[in-house]
């Protein structure tokens, strides 16, 4: 009888490919949260002051924290909210027009814009000094530039939601229209239609569950990097709310170095938060089994 | 007497080729007609236009005596039936089956008593909650069949429902729709390029080739036409006779 030997690795090249990912993109990550737990706790830094949970308790009763927790979770899930109804739209309703011609060239440009420049461009248009602000005034829609409304820099994140949405959306529509052809939608629809379904509710009860079915795995990574994301809300946010990221920056940089440790802890509960919501997700049947597919 | 499905004078081109050249149709109630014909011969379109999913160039289909361009797709009453099972990716067996009845916002008791009467009565019983991927090819279809007949269809298309199973699962799922069709009563076409496979579903046998579609009486009428497709097949089974004997 032969027994086969259950091995690690396939081959060597996969053994190799395997520790390079672990020692350079692994260990760091590691060392670096350790590091961040360790300042947190006053075990080290530049403020050490031996192990204490004094940080952890003034970081978790402040508002600012859980405010910004808070809003980082908001623009996040506006953003993708926003983004699924406008690529949906985009990819039901306009798929013949974007695969050809000036449309179809259009739609790859804002995959080109790298995130500070969409940040200074939206900027630009939608600030009280900015462009649209200055064509309002010369129709005399508005008296004075100070009237346009808050676009950025605003409470609710208009600016930042728009700017997000502005460079998810090609994106999204593009993904839709080739899951589309890929989950034979088309037959689908005909199936349903020849089951008695008009066209609303071929959309309804096939097309839109199918798609974000199946673009499940990639809304989630999606919505976790615009909770992650950096320049756009540092250029069109404000000083109170801020997404996490300034936070931990801004805490970080302050004049006063006892921030520093918050800052850490801010970064420590974002990462759990990020881990516990992919534990979660991954320990899901469907989400796995779409992610194989 | 209502006709539940009538074509007449329907023609089909794609560009310069003649798919379908003014093609008349007639099927009776409780019938099922087989129509027989090579790949690429226009079965699949002269299907798809009987179920109003696709528009002829010409003529008309009546549905029960009514155009069914002036039905809407709830209203219409015929069903088309893929070649593969196409069961919805998202739904389980049970709201698969369901499909149709959710259309009609029927009552949720209804919906329920009536799917798993249909379950069971296509053998499907404990499979309620599995997902299109878990099943066989020989279950999908089933329950291709069973979302088909549960809203009570006037007519059934079946598009080569069985082509891409293996042999020993086609042959029940033939049996299978035997049955079926003697307890639901079912009015059907169908279509397959298996001569042998369409006199055993068929009460009536028509072959379609170059647009034009032959319809015989019986079973019989077309063993004894001039149709090649048959004469080879008897050739063949009397020359294996043949060299058993010898």
């Amino acid at each position: 009888m032969r027994i086969s030997e259950q091995k690690l690795f396939n081959n060597k090249a996969e053994g190799i490919g395997i520790l390079l990912f672990l020692v350079l993109a692994v260990l760091p990550l590691v060392l670096g949260i350790i590091y961040a737990l360790l300042y947190s706790l006053g075990v080290i830094g530049l403020v050490s002051d031996g192990f204490t949970f004094a940080y952890w308790q003034r970081a978790l009763s402040d508002a600012e924290f859980w405010l910004s927790i808070g809003y980082t979770f908001y623009i996040a899930l506006a953003t993708i909210g926003l983004t699924i109804i406008l690529s949906l739209f985009l990819s039901l309703y306009f798929r013949k027009e974007l695969r050809h011609g000036l449309p179809g060239f259009a739609i790859y440009v804002p995959l080109a814009f790298p995130a500070i420049v969409v940040a200074f461009l939206f900027f630009q248009l939608l600030s009280q000094s900015g462009l649209f602000a200055r064509i309002a005034f010369q129709l005399r829609l508005i008296a004075d530039s100070s009237v346009f409304p808050e676009l950025v820099n605003d409470p609710f994140g208009i600016g930042i939601i728009g700017a997000h949405t502005f460079m998810a959306t090609p994106f999204f529509t593009l993904y839709f229209m080739n899951l589309y052809r890929q989950a034979n939608l088309k037959e689908f629809r005909q199936v349903a239609e020849s089951l008695g379904a008009s066209a609303f509710e071929q959309l309804r009860r096939i097309v839109v569950p199918v798609l974000l079915k199946r673009a499940f795995p990639t809304l989630t990574l999606y919505t976790i990097f615009v909770m992650g994301s950096y320049e756009i809300p540092l250029i069109l946010g404000r000083q109170t709310p801020q997404m996490m990221s300034v936070l931990v920056i801004r805490k970080l940089r302050r004049f006063s170095l006892s921030t520093i440790p918050e800052a850490y802890i801010t970064a420590i509960v974002f990462i759990a938060i990020i881990i516990a919501l992919l534990t979660v997700l991954f320990k899901s049947k469907n989400f796995s089994y779409d992610l194989d597919r | 007497m209502v006709t539940p499905l009538k074509a007449e004078h329907i023609s089909k081109s794609y560009g310069s080729e003649q798919v379908l050249d003014d093609l008349h149709l007639q099927l009776y109630s409780g019938e099922t007609l087989s129509i027989l014909g090579r790949s690429g011969c226009g079965k699949t379109t002269l299907l798809k236009i009987l179920a109003g999913l696709e528009p002829a160039d010409q003529g008309k289909v009546l549905v029960n005596d009514i155009d069914i361009q002036s039905l809407s797709p709830q209203a219409r009453e015929v069903v088309y039936l893929y070649q593969e099972a196409l069961l919805f990716p998202h739904l389980n067996v049970f709201e698969n089956i369901a499909f149709g009845l959710r259309l009609r916002n029927r009552s949720e008791e209804e919906i329920k008593e009536h799917t798993l009467t249909m379950i069971d009565r296509l053998g499907l019983n404990g499979m309620n909650e599995k997902m299109p991927h878990q099943l066989s090819g020989g279950q999908q279809q089933r329950v291709s069949f069973g979302r088909a007949l549960i809203t009570n269809p006037s007519v059934l298309l079946l598009d080569e429902p069985f082509g891409s199973l293996d042999a020993d699962t086609r042959s029940n799922m033939q049996q299978f729709f035997k049955n079926i069709a003697k307890q639901f009563d079912i009015t059907a076409i169908f279509v397959t390029h298996n001569v042998k496979e369409a006199m055993l579903m068929g009460n009536r046998i028509a072959t379609l080739a170059n647009g034009s579609l032959s319809v015989f009486d019986s079973i019989d009428a077309f063993i004894n036409s001039s149709n090649n497709v048959v004469q080879e097949e008897i050739a063949f089974w009397e020359s294996v006779q043949a060299r058993r004997s010898n």
